[in-house]
């Protein structure tokens, strides 16, 4: 079975367009085929980290390797945006087949059928619900079958059992795509739930206010038994400055 | 597996497929076809009612028509004048999109040749045709130029727009997923141009129609302009009204019949409008 990818993330500045300097020697390495979630109030820089890794954001000093590739010269990885972001004139199998042009129609389907969407490939996305455009990304994202998916907020602005349902289903996909993952949020919970660790981030610069393991496996958490990890991120984040 | 909450379509979705016949049917089809009728209606009345040679009478046109046709150089005329047409609005168009992306794509362009699309924009077209005509001479060549010089700057205004309305957020979706310059084209940014494209195709169309007609009454040695000037000098209204109608048909035909399919086919994906 493949494993992910390794990543080995050294930012050594990046500053904002107005001068204010976000991250200052920021290290992190990731495991192949851990699940990292980079947990900090909004505004904090989690995206931005996340589009340096993507490589949508080149405008920074440092080196970020994958696999001790540089990340311009890496396969793209799976990214699932904040928002959907489906392309609207495409329908949902020309959209999973948009990010990666060697997947055939018959693939594309299969992944729609593997998030839940049988039967939704020739509809659009303004026929599909928050939920159902959610889970056309991912399926986007796995197209490529990359040892990289990074997920940035997922969740946000879901209702609550779109965000139970999407977590299991993400739990599911994970046991069986032993990708690296990293995923961001700013929901404490989020992370207690799919990642294997968590690192928090606070203060401006980002500083790494705690980076610590789950040890429970994802198919044996519980509320009450994720309720300390929620704890302990909520009291390493306390610091933050803003929201 | 996700639950049945997530299998929810979208409130529009739901109801959608139902709606969109019900709004497709109030907005278009049925009422836009009577609008014909009504006019000829309207048409029909005056004339009976002014019974004036200078007024005639939808059927009187007809028959003029067919005259025009069987006995005139009517289908000759329309052909000479759809052939400058079409020359116009092929160059016009293709030269208007370059530009138009140039200047939304390079802010220093567009800051160098704003003032260009702004005097083009404003400057008299009768004036660009007498310029043309000076300089070429009476051809078709300088009827095509002029009515390109006129044309262009509103396309590129047009496109210009659309090009600075790109979404940042799908160039970063083509960025992180290394799509090729040609898929990021193809899928990405033509997609997202192609309403501002009709646009410019619709009104440089309607543009192109009116100064081809008067820069063929101007300086030409045939086409529907320079046959109606004709006709202007002996106060012939019913033919005059009969090439107008032709015209009209023309006009009518291209809309009905390439533009909206188009646009159909090209901007299907779009949400009906409440």
């Amino acid at each position: 079975m493949a494993t992910g990818a390794a990543l080995d993330i050294q930012v050594d500045r990046k500053a904002l367009t107005g001068g204010d300097v976000l991250f200052r020697d920021l290290h992190l390495q990731v495991a192949p085929s851990e699940v990292l979630a980079l947990v900090g109030p909004s505004g904090v820089g989690k995206s931005t980290l996340l589009r340096l890794i993507a490589g949508a954001d080149r405008d920074f000093a440092g080196t970020i390797t994958i696999d001790k590739v540089r990340v311009r010269d890496a396969p793209p990885p799976g990214f699932v945006f904040q928002d959907p972001r489906l392309l609207p004139w495409l329908d949902a199998v020309a959209n999973v087949r948009s990010a990666a042009p060697d997947v055939s129609r018959e693939r594309a389907l299969d992944l729609l059928g593997r998030v839940g969407l049988e039967g939704a490939g020739a509809t659009l996305p303004h026929m599909l619900s928050g939920g159902m455009a959610r889970r056309v990304a991912l399926a986007r994202a796995l197209a490529l079958s990359s040892r990289l998916l990074l997920l940035d907020e997922p969740f946000v602005s879901l209702d609550a059992d779109l965000v139970t349902a999407l977590r299991r289903l993400l739990t599911d996909l994970l046991e069986r795509h032993p990708a690296t993952v990293i995923l961001v949020s700013h929901v404490p919970e989020d992370a207690a739930w799919l990642a294997d660790r968590i690192v928090v981030l606070k203060d401006r610069p980002v500083t790494i206010a705690d980076d610590f393991r789950v040890e429970t496996p994802r198919d044996r958490r519980t509320p009450e038994g994720m309720s300390d990890v929620v704890r302990r991120i909520e009291s390493a984040g306390k610091t933050a400055p803003r929201g | 597996m996700a639950g049945p909450s997530l299998d929810r379509p979208a409130a529009a979705g739901a109801a959608g497929p139902a709606r969109d016949r019900f709004r497709r049917s109030a907005q278009g089809g049925g009422i836009e076809w009577l609008s014909l009728p009504l006019f000829l209606a309207l048409w029909g009345g005056l004339s009976l009612a002014l019974d004036h040679r200078l007024f005639p009478t939808p059927l009187g046109v007809a028959i003029e028509i067919r005259e025009q046709i069987t006995q005139g150089r009517m289908l000759a005329d329309f052909a000479i004048t759809l052939t400058r047409v079409t020359a116009a609005f092929a160059t016009a168009m293709i030269l208007g999109a370059v530009i138009g992306a140039a200047l939304g794509r390079w802010r220093t362009a567009d800051r160098l040749f704003n003032p260009w699309i702004v005097v083009g924009l404003n400057i008299p077209a009768i004036v660009v045709a007498i310029i043309c005509y000076i300089w070429i001479g009476l051809t078709d060549i300088a009827l095509i130029v002029a009515v390109v010089v006129n044309k262009t700057p509103l396309v590129a205004t047009t496109l210009r727009e659309g090009v600075r309305a790109l979404s940042a957020d799908y160039d970063e979706l083509a960025r992180v997923y290394r799509m090729s310059p040609w898929r990021r084209l193809r899928l990405v940014v033509v997609p997202q141009l192609m309403s501002y494209v009709l646009t410019a195709a619709r009104t440089g169309l309607s543009l192109i129609w009116k100064i081809v007609l008067v820069f063929e009454v101007l300086g030409s040695d045939g086409g529907v302009g320079f046959r109606i000037g004709i006709f202007f000098s002996f106060f012939d209204m019913s033919a005059i009204l009969a090439y107008t109608t032709g015209f009209v048909a023309v006009i009518l035909a291209v809309e009905y019949g390439v533009l909206r399919p188009l646009e159909k086919r090209i901007l299907g994906w779009r949400p009906v409008p409440l």
